[in-house]
């Protein structure tokens, strides 16, 4: 069910986050057009299409392929530009014309009254068609970015974090803004990135899907943190052409842009935010940022005023200087199982948005997917995957794709069954180092014979079997 | 009990255990005679074990090909016909007696290599023949091992499949 969105990601809001959402479309100072808006309407079209997709997905892929992405490439992008920071203002503008005043009961009156748009994130999500759904779910959420996040429906994630130098890059799948854990948690590395002057890219396209660039599932690849941070270094010379002296800031340049110089917060509401940071999240409550900005808040608070928070506070520089920025990206979760700090949580806010898109990441989810769904998951590897030609002499059955560039896996290949041996569906993985890991169903007949140490052969719960006496038996 | 031809000699892409390829369905139904039908799926598994005769199945592939099939006894003979009726493959296990080329089930697959070249398709994990440099069409074994000979020299046949994938 659609949850409360935390106030600072209301359009309208007095909340205002240092960062940015980057985008390669997105040149600094390009304004809205009345075409990008249409844009926009014209994309709306999409949530007509979903009944059709539901019936025949190939089809109306193909189609709209044609007919509906190019408009929502451009429309998305341009509307992921509205929701962000420096086009805010005019994306209030534009709903406050929708909505015939001005009010924010009426904007977001205005917001949803895009039901068709919402219709279809969902339904994609729980229908969970995959990777072309929800591709177009992706692109269709990215529209969503900002102060219309709370309002689709979506799966609780979890909130990632990824920290290099003094830049921070938090990816917020849309849910976790819509619960009060993950609204305190989203609070606390705002606030500590603000207070420390870090440059913040916030990302709540992240959690299913999203625009090419900013986070999130597309059609070949998740952009991961690292990809963010790098997309962030290839905008320096803009924003040096911006901020000719450089002591800034993107945010500063963007706040620049958009005339605005900094935060001012109701310190009641930072108080209260913090002390639930603290109870999620003792090591946030221990910082020293965050404990500078309690105590800002209190004498704010006690001399009746309100807090102020200069943009200049973030401060941002050459990210280019360093060679790999994601090898040398600390990456936290903020919620979740994976232990903050952990080296492997870069992997697991991965495998958590590819868990959400029904993408395969480890043996016990491999069985029932399709192979795409496999090819999706190591192409978000950064992996190029080739589909292998069928051999004559053979049934023709196994679906074959090499797998280039990958630190593991050679091939892969789903196999439907029939044929001489085993007559079950089997999944099959060969490791650069010569080792065949296969899955699948015990209960089906499949006699693998003589195991050889290099085989390996999983159950559909990803537990390793041997075959002894002419049954499967755990291993 | 129809009884198939054990001793049949296995002929690439025509005929093994008495069976033509091409053959009908209905033909080698009436010739089989009335057989338990069963939808493939665990349970089989189990059946065919314990299977003294002839037993039908049909199973849906997960590519949505549905496969209607005759087994003898433990997959001693295995018949498959597809879409259109027609028998593509025959497969043949341990207990089947007829030979290609003099090389029977259970025996080491590199005795072939006397005569073809051994070449092992790891897309179906299936060994196929090559003779002067040209596939033997229609005939292809699985071993015990299920993987190149480069890696494990000496292999056991398991089962011959002798098929047409034309007649599917």
């Amino acid at each position: 069910m659609p949850g409360k969105c935390p106030g600072f990601l209301l359009p309208g809001s007095e909340f205002f986050w240092s960062g940015y959402f980057l985008e390669k479309r997105t040149a600094l100072g390009k304004i809205p057009t009345s075409e990008s808006i249409a844009a926009f309407h014209d994309a709306r079209e999409l949530g007509a299409v979903w009944s059709a997709l539901k019936k025949d997905p190939g089809g109306v892929m193909r189609e709209s392929a044609g007919k509906f992405l190019p408009v929502l490439a451009d429309g998305m992008l341009d509307m992921a530009s509205l929701g962000s920071q420096s086009y805010r203002r005019a994306f209030a503008e534009t709903l406050l014309q929708k909505a015939g005043g001005g009010s924010r009961e009426e904007i977001l009156a205005a917001l949803k009254s895009e039901p068709d748009l919402f219709a279809f994130y969902s339904e994609a999500h729980k229908a969970g068609l995959k990777a072309q759904a929800i591709t177009l779910a992706g692109l269709v959420l990215g529209m969503t970015t900002g102060g219309l996040t709370s309002l689709a429906e979506t799966s609780v994630g979890r909130a990632g974090v990824a920290t290099l130098g003094n830049v921070v890059s938090l990816t917020v799948p849309p849910a976790v803004g819509a619960i009060p854990q993950g609204q305190d948690a989203v609070f606390g590395t705002m606030m500590k990135a603000l207070v420390e002057g870090s440059f913040l890219i916030l990302n709540t396209g992240g959690g299913k899907g999203g625009v090419p660039g900013r986070g999130g599932t597309t059609a070949g690849a998740v952009v991961t943190p690292g990809e963010q941070l790098r997309s962030a270094a290839t905008h320096l010379d803009a924003l040096r052409k911006v901020d000719p002296e450089g002591r800034s800031a993107l945010s500063q340049a963007v706040l620049a842009d958009s005339g605005i110089t900094g935060v001012r917060i109701s310190p009641a509401h930072v108080l209260e935010h913090l002390d639930k940071v603290g109870e999620q999240f003792p090591a946030l409550q221990a910082d020293p940022a965050l404990a500078s900005l309690r105590a800002q808040a209190q004498k704010a608070l006690t001399d009746g005023g309100e807090l102020f928070l200069p943009a200049d506070l973030a401060l941002f520089d050459m990210i280019s200087r360093f060679p790999d920025l994601a090898d040398q990206m600390r990456v936290e979760t903020l919620a979740g199982d994976i232990p903050a700090s952990h080296l492997g949580a870069r992997e697991g806010l991965r495998d958590d948005l590819s868990i959400q898109a029904g993408i395969p990441r480890s043996l016990d989810k491999v069985w029932g997917s399709s192979i795409d769904d496999l090819v999706q998951s190591y192409t978000m590897d950064g992996a190029t995957v080739i589909r292998q030609p069928t051999k004559a002499r053979t049934s023709g059955k196994a679906i074959v794709y090499a797998v280039d560039g990958h630190p593991l896996i050679r091939e892969i290949q789903y196999h439907p069954g029939g044929g001489l041996h085993g007559e079950g569906v089997y999944y099959k993985f060969t490791y650069k180092d010569g080792t065949i890991v296969k899955v699948i169903d015990p209960n089906v007949k499949f006699s693998p014979k003589t195991i050889t140490e290099n085989q390996q052969y999983y159950d559909t719960q990803g537990n390793r079997l041997r075959y002894v006496y002419g049954k499967w038996q755990p291993w | 009990m129809f009884v198939p031809n054990l001793k049949a000699p296995l002929i690439p892409g025509v005929s093994a255990a008495g069976f033509q390829l091409g053959e009908t369905f209905s033909s080698i139904q009436e010739k089989i005679g009335p057989v338990e039908w069963y939808e493939s799926d665990g349970h089989i598994f189990d059946i065919l074990l314990k299977n003294k005769g002839w037993i039908g199945a049909k199973k849906t592939l997960g590519d949505g090909t549905v496969v209607t099939s005759f087994t003898y006894m433990n997959t001693v003979v295995f018949l498959a016909f597809e879409e259109r009726e027609t028998l593509y493959q025959i497969v043949v296990e341990e207990g089947y007696l007829g030979d290609f080329n003099g090389i029977r089930l259970g025996d080491d697959l590199s005795l072939l290599e006397s005569h073809f070249e051994i070449e092992f398709d790891n897309h179906e994990d299936e060994f196929y023949l090559l003779e002067k440099g040209s596939d033997v069409c229609g005939i292809s074994f699985v071993t015990d091992c299920r993987i190149s000979l480069e890696e494990v020299p000496e292999q056991k046949i398991k089962y011959i499949s002798i098929y047409n994938w034309d007649l599917r």
